[in-house]
Formats: structure tokens, C-alpha cells, sequence
């Protein structure tokens, strides 16, 4: 076990290095001037030459990056341009939130998205599987901003029950309380995409030989469904949950933004605008590490689902 | 005379194909006497499998049955899914072709074993634990401590064979209906699986219906024979009979289609082909492949009476 893990982290370094080149290029050959985003349009040419000189923009691209690689390999991200303080110390700051967000979404995603399939695929073709087909691909075509909207506006500001500006403060009951309504929302395609794996992947199990082997012994339905079906179920559901991860932490932005919650996304949008550079690369190496963790934590979790699966 | 165990009247096994109801079974009787074994022969598609399932009513909803199937007293058609649940597993046991997809592959084979016992015998999960391990015994599998614990994907198809064997035998049924349980096995395997099933007839006294294409299974192991042809029960009979004095032509066509090592003999395989269920001929069905037929056989026999019973109009005349 430690063993795939230490070799599956290690296998991670091109990848994470492919991601750091791309980043860094990206960002610097996209328009804008740090110098000029942080000190404004009224400042003096020698003031924006110093800020240039101090930061080290004035050097070649290849000495700035070998300089960012000589400073990672030290364990550090640098410093932010705007405020001086360690990227890491600021990433580290808002993480949590980000994650809380994520791991409530999937939270949601999964108590609604599950039981939801397995009722679809119980009753194929029936009305409610058509019904619960359709609201699911609402759930996927709507953009997560225009849930997050609607929920506001019906949850926190017709019927009262949740604040409209989620922080995330006081005690652990306030937290939770505070997450609920930013994590429904974003939840909402984590309901979807899981409902839809999970009908599909209960259909196919429920046509398998072993199933039929089940009912010939005499398993009652429910034993059926939630023992011997379900189990082999998870299997693509881990799948899903594991892939969309990433893209729960991309739509976290516009989520954080709507709700006014601390975050990566929004760390992310006020770096963009300050062009940032530091914060961003360190942001988006810290993003990929997070997504390379989480695709090692599915591998385990197959492992845990599928006796077939042997982590090597 | 013995009382069946098991009777089945005029079973027909109906499937709705292009908004048309085809008869997939149609309308056969037959029984099953304690403590013996009967094979249902026939060729791919003839409607053994599906009988088989309905003995305990395991077809999809999509099946329309007819007829009567009275088990103990009861007629297992118009039992209900809870009275059916209680006796599959328990009285009535099923094994099936391919054990590599019959187990569930994240179960144990310990669990899968133990199952039925404690559904039905209200054993705990370490009674029936205990009680897993003994079957594995009595099927033959070496180890079984360390069996318990491994998955079907860790054990050969033989042993996983042996595994539905041990599943079915659980909770020591009176009847075990083993659809093909052999087809998916290397020769040598299907020998040790069928003289285990055998051995476990004789010493638990229980009834075997084997569903089989392969008459030399047929030889091996049946006390009585039925053959199946596109859903008609077409010929039934003790095996000594059947293969001394076959009666019905589909038999001796289908014998004529097994090698043998006796004499020099020229395999002779059955012209055409079983029709398809929504294209079934009028009268005799297994009149078009037939070389006997004749006029008479736009009419469907019935099945003769007698332990020899045969569907043929040159039958009746012979006799």
C-alpha cells in the first residue's frame, strides 16, 4: 500500500511539471502588466521600472523560471507581488474552505444522487424514471451561477432559511449551517452526473448472471438491490465522483464569488486581476497536486470496493 | 406407483415479441419423482433453460406462463414473490451454466455459501460461517478454511462450480435444477463435477433436474430423459429406453448426431435448423426437419401415455 502510493506520487512529476511549464507560459504571455495592474495607471515610470527590477520581471523567461523551480524545489512557492506575504501561507488560508465546499458537494451529490439512480433503474422506463431523467438533465445544463441564483433568491431571500452571504465563521453547527446552501448548489451537477452513473450502472448489474444466482437463493428485493447489486454499482460511481472532483473545484469559483465565501476560485479570480503571477503559480501547482490526490484517493477507493483490484 | 415431487401440467412460457405473443414453451407436462435424476435434452433454443427457470419462477416479468406447476400441495405459478422467496434456496435449489459470472465477484465465496442458510435457517453469519465450511468439504474443495475467505475471481471455473454447487445444496433442498452446469468446464472437470453431483444425489436423497444438450451427460447421469424440440416435449423415457429404442425421430436424429468409439459410424447431422419462436409451423413442429413426415402432421400429436411417451403420428401407428 505505501509502496503504490510512494511510486503513483512520484509518477505525478512529469505531469505536475507539464502543468507548472504551461501555467507559467500562459500566464505571461497573456496581456496585462503586473506592474501597471499593482501600482496603477498613475505611477511613475521609475516606480514601475523598480517594482519590474525588485520582482525580477525584467529577466529572461527561462531565469525566471528556473528561478521559480530552484525556489519549489526548497519547498517554497514564493511570495506574493501584491501583498509580500508566502503563497503558501495564503493558499493554505483559504484551502480549507474550498474543500469544505467540495467534500459538501459530493456530500449532496451522493445522498440525493444515489438513491435517486437506483429508483430510476428500479423503475425503467416508468414515469418517474422519465421524470427524474429530465430534472437530472436540468441539473447538468444549468450553469452552476444561475442555480446558485435561484437558490438565494428561494431559499435565503423568499423563505428565509439560509443567509444570503454564506461566510464561513462561528462555531462548527454555524459552519456547517453556512455550507449548506453554497454546497447544494454546486452539488447540483454532482447530482446529476452521479444520478445518471448510478441508473446505468445499477441497469447493467441488475442484468448480470450473479443477480439471478441471488434471487434463486431466495434474497428478498431489498437484499437484492442494496447488497448485491449496489456493491458491484460503485464501482463506475467511485469513477465519477473521482473524475469530477476537479471540475467541482473549477466551478467553485463562480460559487465562492456569488456567495462571498473565501477560496481558492476567488483567490484565484482577484490574482488573475492583480496579474499576480507568483499567487497564481503557486495556486494552480498547489490545484494539480490537489487533483493528483484525490485520483490516488479513487484508486484506493477501488481497491476498497472491487476485491479484484490489487494496488501494485 | 411414487408420488412426484414436483408436477408440471401443460407449462407454456410465452414471450410478447413485435407486439405478438409467441409461445416459447408450448404446453408441456412431466414429473419429478424423489431421489432421481431427469435430464431435459435438447438443442440450443429449445426451451430447457426457460423451463427450467420457471420451475421456480425466476423468469423476467416479460414471460407470460400458463399451466400449472404444483409443488407440496402448491402451485408455484400463482404463488406470490414472498412465499416464492421462501422456498427458492430453501426447498428448491438452482445451479447455473457459467460459474464465472453465476457469483457475485466482491462477495466472498464464504458469504455467497453462508447466504441461504442464514435467509432461511435463521443461522448467525458465524453459524453459517461454520456450516460454509463443511459444504466446501462435502463439495470436494481442498482448504476450505482458506476457500472461505478468497473471491470467485481467486478460484478455478471447477471450484467455482463446485462453490454453486455447495450454494445450492446449503439448505439441503429436495430439488436441484443444474441448468448446463457442465458446458463451461474442461472435459476431465465436467466428469468430477457430474460424478459430485451424482454422489450427492445418492447421499442426500434429493431429485436433480439437468438441463443439457449433450447426451453423453445424459448417459452419464439420468435416471429419466425428456426431449425438448422448439417448446414441445417431444419424447420422455427411462434412459435405458431411450437410448435402446428411440422412438420419436427428433431422438433418433439427435443420436445419430453423437460420435461413438464402438463401431465405425457415420455422424449424421440434423438437416436444417430449430425455426425461430414467432415463425413456429403449424401442427407437428418438428415436421419440416422430419424425414417421416407425412400428411397427418399438419395436426400436432399428443403425447402418448406411458413412461415411454412419444409425440409422433407414426408412433401411434407403430403401436
Amino acid at each position: 500500500m505505501i509502496g503504490f502510493i510512494t511510486k503513483r506520487l512520484l509518477s505525478t512529476i512529469p505531469t505536475l511539471f507539464g502543468v507548472l511549464v504551461i501555467v507559467f507560459v500562459m500566464i505571461r504571455v497573456a496581456p496585462g502588466d503586473p506592474a501597471l495592474a499593482i501600482l496603477g495607471d498613475n505611477a511613475s515610470q521609475e516606480a514601475l521600472d523598480a517594482f519590474r527590477d525588485r520582482m525580477g520581471l525584467n529577466d529572461s523567461m527561462l531565469v525566471q523560471f528556473g528561478r521559480f523551480l530552484s525556489d519549489l524545489a526548497q519547498g517554497s512557492l514564493g511570495t506574493s507581488m501584491v501583498s509580500g506575504k508566502p503563497v503558501v501561507t495564503s493558499v493554505m488560508e483559504v484551502l480549507p474552505y474550498t474543500l469544505e465546499l467540495a467534500l459538501g458537494a459530493i456530500f449532496f451529490g451522493i445522498i440525493i444522487g444515489l438513491p435517486l439512480g437506483i429508483i430510476s433503474a428500479l423503475w425503467r422506463n416508468g414515469w418517474l424514471d422519465y421524470f427524474l431523467r429530465v430534472v437530472s438533465l436540468l441539473g447538468l445544463s444549468f450553469p452552476a451561477f444561475l442555480t446558485a441564483i435561484l437558490l438565494i433568491l428561494w431559499l435565503s431571500i423568499e423563505w428565509r432559511i439560509f443567509p444570503v452571504i454564506s461566510s464561513p465563521t462561528g462555531g462548527p453547527i454555524d459552519r456547517i449551517y453556512n455550507l449548506i446552501l453554497p454546497a447544494l448548489s454546486l452539488g447540483v451537477i454532482m447530482v446529476a452526473y452521479i444520478m445518471r452513473t448510478a441508473r446505468s450502472a445499477m441497469l447493467d448489474v441488475l442484468g448480470e448472471d450473479y443477480i439471478r444466482t441471488a434471487r434463486a437463493k431466495g434474497a428478498p428485493g431489498r437484499r437484492l438491490i442494496l447488497h448485491h447489486a449496489l456493491r458491484n454499482a460503485l464501482i463506475p460511481i467511485v469513477t465519477v465522483v473521482g473524475l469530477y472532483f476537479g471540475l467541482l473545484i473549477g466551478n467553485a469559483v463562480l460559487t465562492e464569488i456569488i456567495f462571498n465565501r473565501p477560496g481558492l476560485g476567488k483567490l484565484i479570480v482577484l490574482s488573475l486581476n492583480q496579474r499576480d503571477y507568483t499567487t497564481l503559480q503557486g495556486l494552480m501547482v498547489i490545484s494539480a497536486f490537489l487533483i493528483v490526490i484525490v485520483n490516488l484517493l479513487t484508486d484506493i477507493c477501488y481497491a476498497l470496493v472491487d476485491p479484484r483490484v490489487k494496488l501494485k | 406407483m411414487t408420488t412426484p415431487l414436483m408436477t408440471v401440467e401443460d407449462l407454456s412460457i410465452s414471450f410478447k415479441i413485435e407486439d405478438r405473443w409467441c409461445r416459447a414453451v408450448n404446453g408441456i407436462s412431466f414429473d419429478i419423482l424423489p431421489n432421481e435424476t431427469l435430464c431435459i435434452v435438447g438443442e440450443s433454443g429449445c426451451g430447457k433453460s426457460i423451463t427450467a427457470m420457471s420451475l421456480m419462477k425466476l423468469l423476467p416479468d416479460t414471460a407470460q406462463l400458463g399451466g400449472k406447476i404444483t409443488f407440496d400441495g402448491q402451485d408455484i405459478l400463482s404463488m406470490k414473490e414472498k412465499e416464492l422467496e421462501g422456498i427458492r434456496g430453501s426447498r428448491i435449489a438452482m445451479i447455473f451454466q457459467e460459474p464465472m459470472t453465476s457469483l457475485n465477484p466482491v462477495l466472498t465465496v464464504g458469504e455467497q455459501i453462508a447466504e441461504p442458510l442464514v435467509l432461511h435457517k435463521g443461522m448467525t453469519w458465524s453459524d453459517a460461517r461454520r456450516e460454509a465450511r463443511n459444504l466446501l468439504d462435502l463439495v470436494r474443495i481442498p482448504d476450505a478454511e482458506q476457500r472461505l475467505g478468497q473471491y470467485p475471481h481467486e478460484l478455478s471455473g471447477g471450484m467455482r462450480q463446485r462453490v454453486m454447487i455447495a450454494i445450492g445444496l446449503a439448505c439441503r433442498p429436495e430439488i436441484l435444477i443444474a441448468d448446463e452446469p457442465t458446458t463451461a468446464l474442461d472435459v476431465t472437470i465436467q466428469a468430477q463435477v457430474l460424478a459430485l453431483l451424482d454422489d450427492i444425489r445418492k447421499e442426500q436423497g434429493l431429485s436433480i433436474v439437468m438441463i443439457t444438450h449433450d447426451l453423453g451427460v445424459v448417459a452419464n447421469v439420468a435416471d429419466r430423459v425428456a426431449v425438448m424440440y422448439a417448446g414441445d416435449l417431444v419424447e420422455t423415457a427411462p434412459v435405458a429406453d431411450l437410448f435402446t429404442a428411440p422412438s420419436h425421430p427428433y431422438t433418433q436424429a439427435l443420436l445419430k448426431t453423437v460420435p461413438r468409439a464402438d463401431e465405425a459410424f457415420e455422424l449424421l447431422p440434423i438437416e436444417g435448423q430449430v425455426p425461430p419462436i414467432q415463425l413456429m409451423p403449424e401442427g407437428c413442429r418438428f415436421a419440416p426437419r422430419c424425414l417421416e413426415a407425412h400428411d397427418a402432421c399438419e395436426v400436432a400429436p399428443e403425447l402418448s401415455p406411458g413412461p415411454h411417451a412419444v409425440r409422433c403420428w407414426a408412433r401411434e401407428e407403430r403401436v
